[in-house]
């Protein structure tokens, strides 16, 4: 069988470019041209016996790089050919233009301050001057925020906004490192601007105390170099990415639920942004919203810092970055794994026949599935007080809880059969169509969910919806306290 | 193990690839240096980036199949390849990480900076294994 040799490689082949040999698959052809030419052996192969990188093999027309055609059978009439991958690019671009950079000085204070940083030869002077110059924007200052805003800042980035339109709340106190307990009831931008201004007074921070929506998005974020999404919502992070490929912004992403916490980076230089990656949420039910999730405190610390250091990464031009990539991270059994994110080429956003426009105030709750069709027959509820009476006076009546296992740990009430949304339309006979069913979960969301999908079912029992879910039982009071043991 | 080969561009080659550069410029363009053992470069092949549109403003990809048509037709006028050229559109003409990666041993990589669609510096780099 005949090898052709590509010429950039045919210096280690004693200048030949063609070689015979009596081998019949790739694996043998490569061990015998290796052995005839030692010196080709460490040009084809690194140190682990891994063909290298810019090494292509090809069988007639057909690539035949990856180890699993290596033993494929060849005929004596093939032809092998062994050419090169030849590939490369720019430096990584640093998303602040070299005028920038060049119009900011660093004083005597800031050679002081930014030590560390002028240290690294990959960010020295030039890196630390267009950190300066960077214009960023944090979307939320909760706990992803928190760390995000203070690396920012210690950092040395110019000029940070956030937009946030909370109150610190003494819950946010656990996870939100930013804000402390003297916050509490305090707008957290106000929180914010305090802690920004103790790390670095010359840093120019603007605080929007608003709610993000498509009217006042493009003047929130419209001009500034990069956008860090530290929101917890879905409608938030849908609208910033969208906002985000529509005025072309670089948009860092992050999120974390439980135990586990997923950063990328997307509408950067071309490449995929969230709906290519989401096409469409989570199925309605599957997942608690973030706000019932819950989430161990430092893991925000953890997902926040790799937040932070993509962003410097970006604005200084340097390393690898999750460009097209998503990490995830599980904080429970320290694992974690970059995925690749692909563009696609039907996403409405920024495929090729694009039909998303401009920004629009989407009712997620419609999007999600949890808002009610019109269509449907209305869910009747219970407000706490007229439960908390049927309970007081004994009424016969089956309880459903339908909240994760974790979620029921707090306030549990008496008598109650708990069954997941999903096992409800099975385990229908554990019913008595005669008895008033009672639906509660945490927020009085996913139990409208639960009735309508026993509906479906064929259930034809009374069944009520408790108005607010627990949530909203915290302030009753029992005529006997023992109601909640 | 360090080379010491000395390389020559004749002035119609490098005003060649120097126009090849400039009209690409946003894009990332690259081609291959030919010429004699010597190490003298007498002709340059322009070659059709072939990494995907939204890419190639910082990345440069040779399709094989297309250096190996390339190949032979350098051979039938008598030339060896000696390396390879591309642009850093806005960028210095400084090796990157993923030049790094792709570079075969031996063959000159020669880069040129492109700012504002203006040819700067020029810069050549050899790889040893």
């Amino acid at each position: 069988m005949k090898v052709y040799i590509s010429a950039t490689l045919r210096n280690y082949f004693g200048k030949n470019h063609v070689i015979e040999t009596e081998a019949d698959n790739v694996r043998s052809v490569l061990k015998s041209i290796t052995d005839e030419y030692p010196d080709a052996k460490h040009i084809l192969f690194d140190k682990d016996d891994k063909l290298r990188n810019f090494v292509r093999i090809y069988v007639g027309s057909d690539d035949y790089t990856a180890t699993d055609m290596w033993y494929k059978q060849l005929d004596e009439g093939n032809e092998v050919l062994i050419l090169p991958a030849i590939a490369g690019g720019a430096p990584n671009d640093s998303i602040i233009n070299e005028a920038r950079m060049k119009a900011q000085t660093l004083d005597d204070n800031d050679i002081k301050r930014f030590e560390k940083h002028l240290l690294l030869k990959e960010i020295s002077v030039k890196g630390q001057k267009r950190i300066k110059a960077a214009r960023v924007v944090v979307c939320g200052a909760g706990s992803l925020g928190s760390s995000v805003i203070q690396y920012l800042a210690a950092a040395g980035v110019g000029t940070i906004k956030v937009i946030d339109d909370n109150d610190v709340s003494l819950a946010d106190v656990s996870s939100q490192v930013l804000h402390s307990s003297r916050d509490v009831n305090r707008p957290k931008v106000a929180s914010v601007k305090d802690k920004v201004r103790n790390i670095n007074k010359s840093i120019e921070f603007e605080a929007e105390n608003v709610r993000l929506n498509a009217d006042n998005i493009a003047e929130l974020i419209d001009g500034y170099d990069l956008v860090i999404d530290c929101t917890d919502n879905y409608k938030a992070r849908y609208m910033i990415n969208d906002a985000c490929a529509l005025f072309d912004i670089p948009l860092v992403f992050a999120s974390i639920y439980q135990y586990e916490g997923r950063v990328g980076i997307f509408n950067h230089n071309g490449g995929p942004c969230l709906r290519c990656l989401y096409p469409e949420p989570p199925e309605p039910g599957l997942v608690p919203t973030c706000a019932e999730g819950g989430t161990i405190s430092p893991l925000a610390g953890i997902i926040g810092s790799i937040q932070a250091n993509e962003a410097l990464k970006l604005i200084i031009g340097i390393g690898d970055h999750l460009d097209g990539k998503l990490l995830t991270f599980d904080s429970l059994y320290l694992s974690s794994r970059i995925l690749n994110v692909k563009k696609d080429s039907k996403c409405p956003l920024c495929g090729l026949s694009k039909t998303i426009l401009s920004v629009e105030d989407f009712d997620y709750e419609d999007f999600c599935g949890l808002k009610q069709d019109e269509s449907e027959i209305p869910v009747e509820g219970l407000t706490p007080q007229e439960f908390a009476k049927r309970m007081d006076n004994n009424d016969p009546m089956t309880i459903i809880d339908v909240r994760e296992p974790h979620e029921r740990a707090i306030m549990r009430i008496p008598n109650t059969i708990v069954i997941p949304i999903g096992q409800l339309a099975r385990r229908m006979k554990e019913l008595d169509p005669e008895v008033d069913t009672i639906f509660i979960c945490k927020s009085g969301k996913r139990s409208i969910l639960a009735i309508n999908t026993l509906r479906e079912a064929g259930y034809e029992g009374k069944m009520y919806n408790l108005k607010g879910g627990i949530d909203a039982m915290k302030d009753i009071v029992f005529s006997h306290e023992g109601a909640w043991l | 193990m360090t080379s010491h080969r000395q390389y020559r561009i004749t002035p119609s080659a490098l005003k060649k690839m120097k126009e090849h550069l400039m009209g690409e410029y946003p894009k990332e363009g690259c081609g291959v240096l030919a010429g004699g053992e010597d190490g003298s470069i007498e002709e340059v092949f322009l070659i059709k980036n072939s990494a995907d549109r939204e890419r190639s403003a910082g990345y440069y990809e040779i399709d094989p199949f297309e250096m190996y048509e390339l190949e032979k037709k350098a051979e039938e006028k008598g030339y060896v390849i000696l390396g390879f050229y591309h642009s850093h559109p806005d960028c210095e003409a400084m090796i990157s990480s993923e030049d790094n990666e792709y570079m075969l041993p031996q063959m000159l990589y020669v880069i040129a900076s492109v700012n504002n669609g203006k040819c700067g510096e020029i810069r050549g780099y050899i790889k040893d294994l």
